[in-house]
């Protein structure tokens, strides 16, 4: 009666989520993202004191086929002005990205290695592989169940690492993820870190249309251990703008030396 | 068949009791997420999305047309600074004792940009500072030339014109810092730029090079850029005071070169950016980076070098291979009369590796060719205290914590193939105290040797500290 009830009971979940783990996580990849982006973003972050540090930022991406060029030149505070990010972020999961930074104090572009992705992104409790695409065939996916967020109906899907080397670059041992169904957007993330026992909460607090294109407007990023709040990065961007006339030289360690 | 059912019961019972209690753990994290937002019931972990929030905003802009915000063409900036230092070793030199305060220094950075288009720009920076500490150890007489290298400074730094002729061609005229090669700590090919070295294992590497008049090119072709430069200044280092602390010697006069047709400066570098890996080429006549003691005069002068070199960066992994080598022609030395060649080398990387932390190696070589062994002897009046082979490792560690807002860096820097011709180790923490305004705390301990000169400031150890205020 028991293995009945499971197996009835397994069937009709089945048939709910006709669409399986897999073909969400390549969905939420293949959405249109936009292209030739440009946008102000606002960097807040916050200890678990409520001091607060903001950083103000001018981004550009582009993509290039499969991969992607990002491009970020801080504008405040002064101490870290004209302090530039440059990323040739590779589809091809086996391929390391290219990255750059300019240091204007040393007024000189320095490489990174940058296989290592889970350190902080410029001091956010975002890493740099928050900040890239995730390979889909690197990760497992499970439906749990579906959820609403935010009034929106999403599926709540658990994401583990098919492999120790990407638990390595991203520090994070597994995922859950809430992605809404009517427009493949990660609304919500609860992402495992490797080391300490802590948790790291993306939310999605801002979302706009713009040009047709599902884009985040605001973001935050909590880094709990149980109940407590560690630290907090919030990412805000205004000024968003798609098919600018960016061309590929531009993102090149010329325009990061240059300035803007 | 009883034995059967009771078995897959249990193996069912504790497969979905283990699915369960899974389950159960998820949803203790999962309770971090606002409870508000998730409509079913809500689980601990996932609670811990927000404490505050609001649902997520959501807005429709049907067109990307938004206002450019006004930004000034004319930019000002700066930073206010306090340093000091004390010197906690017993140690006198020309009769004062450094085992005191010795650093107390204010000072004022300024810089303006203005830009006349996308294209081109002017900027300029320069700085003004001043040592309180001579005056308040009036008690203590120190000699001219420490008073003058150190109590008061008044710089200018970068003053160039900046821009682009073509699309593909830039260019860039005027006092600026050009950094060759890809070390970060031992200099082989980056032979642009004189060093300030009035207060060696002590000045921040942001403050280290001294920026030149120069017309500089720079054409792009592909992954490469050809960069040419035309010096139009002789500048040379700046040294410690004689009789002070950093140079404890009375040495003769330092010559700067007149600039004239002998001593035209020019360099051209390739620089190829790849993925994965940048390669360079340099060749330069520049002045050199040491001086010696020309015999007819009795003076210290600085000479013209000619320098061939290439630096190679790989990054494979979490790992950032560097080497670089460069070949030096008519290097004059104290103790003989002809002109030597050098080959400087290095090999070196940065792993990345580690969470927020950078560990970094260099090791150089410095080889001369045609080496003569009164160039080192004791009996030599005008030795140059230089071996065969000279040795220089470098180990630098920087980790992160508190998200960037705390950096700690230790770094040894070390003379000779087994360390013992001596170094310092400098050990630092840098603090975010708030937006703007940052401050640094540390030791640097400076280890004697067989070098005379490394010796000669054993006992200059010291903690020192600053803090700075950008605007």
């Amino acid at each position: 009666m028991i293995l009945k009830t499971l197996l009835v009971a397994s069937l009709t979940l089945s048939s709910l989520l006709a669409i399986t783990g897999q073909e969400i996580a390549q969905k939420v990849h293949d959405r249109d993202d936009g292209d030739n982006s440009t946008s102000q973003m606002k960097m807040i972050l916050t200890d678990k004191n409520g001091h607060q540090r903001i950083r103000d930022l001018k981004t550009f991406t582009k993509d290039k086929g499969e991969d992607k060029l990002k491009l970020m030149f801080f504008l405040t505070p002064a101490d870290v002005k004209n302090t530039a990010f440059l990323t040739h972020d590779f589809e091809d999961s086996s391929r390391d990205d290219d990255q750059w930074l300019y240091l204007p104090e040393l007024q000189k572009v320095k490489r990174i290695a940058s296989s290592d992705k889970s350190s902080s992104f410029m001091g956010s409790d975002f890493t740099y592989s928050d900040m890239t695409d995730r390979n889909v065939e690197d990760y497992n996916y499970k439906i749990m169940k579906e959820k609403k967020v935010g009034g929106h109906k999403t599926w709540q899907m658990l994401v583990t690492p098919k492999s120790e080397k990407t638990v390595d670059e991203t520090g994070y041992t597994k995922s859950i993820v809430f992605v809404r169904q009517d427009n493949f957007v990660i609304v919500q993330a609860l992402n495992y870190i490797k080391a300490g026992k802590k948790l790291k909460y993306m939310k999605v607090k801002g979302l706009k249309q713009i040009d047709g294109i599902w884009t985040a407007t605001e973001m935050q990023m909590t880094t709990k251990k149980g109940r407590k709040t560690l630290h907090k990065t919030v990412f805000k961007f205004s000024n968003i703008k798609y098919n600018q006339n960016l061309k590929e030289s531009f993102f090149t360690t010329r325009t990061i030396q240059k300035g803007l | 068949m009883n034995k059967k059912l009771f078995l897959s019961f249990v193996l069912s019972s504790l497969l979905i009791n283990t699915a369960l209690v899974a389950e159960e753990n998820i949803d203790d994290d999962l309770g971090g997420f606002d409870t508000e937002e998730v409509v079913e019931e809500a689980s601990d972990d996932l609670d811990g999305f927000g404490d505050d929030d609001d649902d997520e905003a959501e807005e429709i802009v049907t067109q990307s047309v938004v206002k450019e915000e006004e930004v000034s063409n004319l930019s000002f900036g700066g930073d206010i600074a306090f340093k000091t230092s004390y010197g906690y070793k017993s140690h006198k030199v020309d009769g004062v004792d450094y085992n005191n305060f010795n650093q107390a220094q204010i000072s004022l950075a300024l810089d303006m940009e203005y830009k006349f288009s996308d294209n081109w720009k002017i900027y300029m920076s320069g700085d003004a500072s001043y040592d309180a500490v001579y005056d308040l150890r009036s008690q203590t007489t120190f000699n001219d030339d420490v008073l003058d290298t150190y109590e008061t400074d008044l710089m200018l730094k970068d003053a160039y014109f900046q821009g682009s002729i073509t699309d593909t061609l830039d260019t860039k005229i005027g006092h600026q810092i050009v950094v060759w090669g890809k070390s970060d700590s031992i200099r082989i090919t980056d032979v642009i730029n004189p060093l300030d070295n009035r207060q060696p294992g002590m000045t921040d590497i942001e403050d280290l090079r001294l920026s030149v008049a120069m017309a500089k090119f720079d054409y792009y072709v592909g992954s490469w850029n050809i960069s040419t430069m035309l010096i139009a200044e002789n500048r040379i280092m700046l040294e410690a005071g004689t009789q002070g602390e950093f140079l404890p010697f009375t040495l003769s006069q330092l010559e700067e070169p007149e600039y004239n047709s002998d001593n035209l400066q020019y360099a051209l570098a390739f620089n190829g950016v790849f993925s994965g890996w940048d390669l360079s080429f340099y060749g330069a006549n520049v002045l050199d980076q040491k001086w010696h003691i020309n015999k007819s005069t009795m003076k210290r002068e600085v000479g013209i070098i000619q320098m061939l070199g290439s630096a190679l960066n790989v990054a494979s992994g979490s790992w950032l291979l560097k080497s670089e080598v460069a070949l030096i022609n008519g290097i004059k030395y104290n103790a003989t009369d002809d002109e030597k060649n050098r080959l400087d080398m290095l090999v070196g990387f940065d792993y990345m590796g580690i969470k927020d932390t950078v560990l970094s190696l260099e090791i150089a070589d410095r080889h001369i060719f045609d080496y003569e062994d009164k160039m080192n002897s004791t009996t030599e009046m005008f030795k140059d205290y230089t071996e065969q082979d000279e040795f220089q490792t470098v180990v630098r560690a920087i980790h992160s914590f508190s998200n960037d807002s705390i950096n700690a860096t230790a770094l040894i820097s070390m003379f000779g193939s087994l360390l013992e011709n001596g170094g310092f180790a400098r050990v630092w923490v840098e603090v975010d105290v708030m937006d703007g305004v940052t401050s640094n705390f540390g030791v640097v301990d400076y280890i004697g040797g067989d070098k005379v000169f490394m010796e000669a400031i054993s006992n200059n150890d010291r903690v020192f500290g600053d803090i700075c205020y950008s605007f």
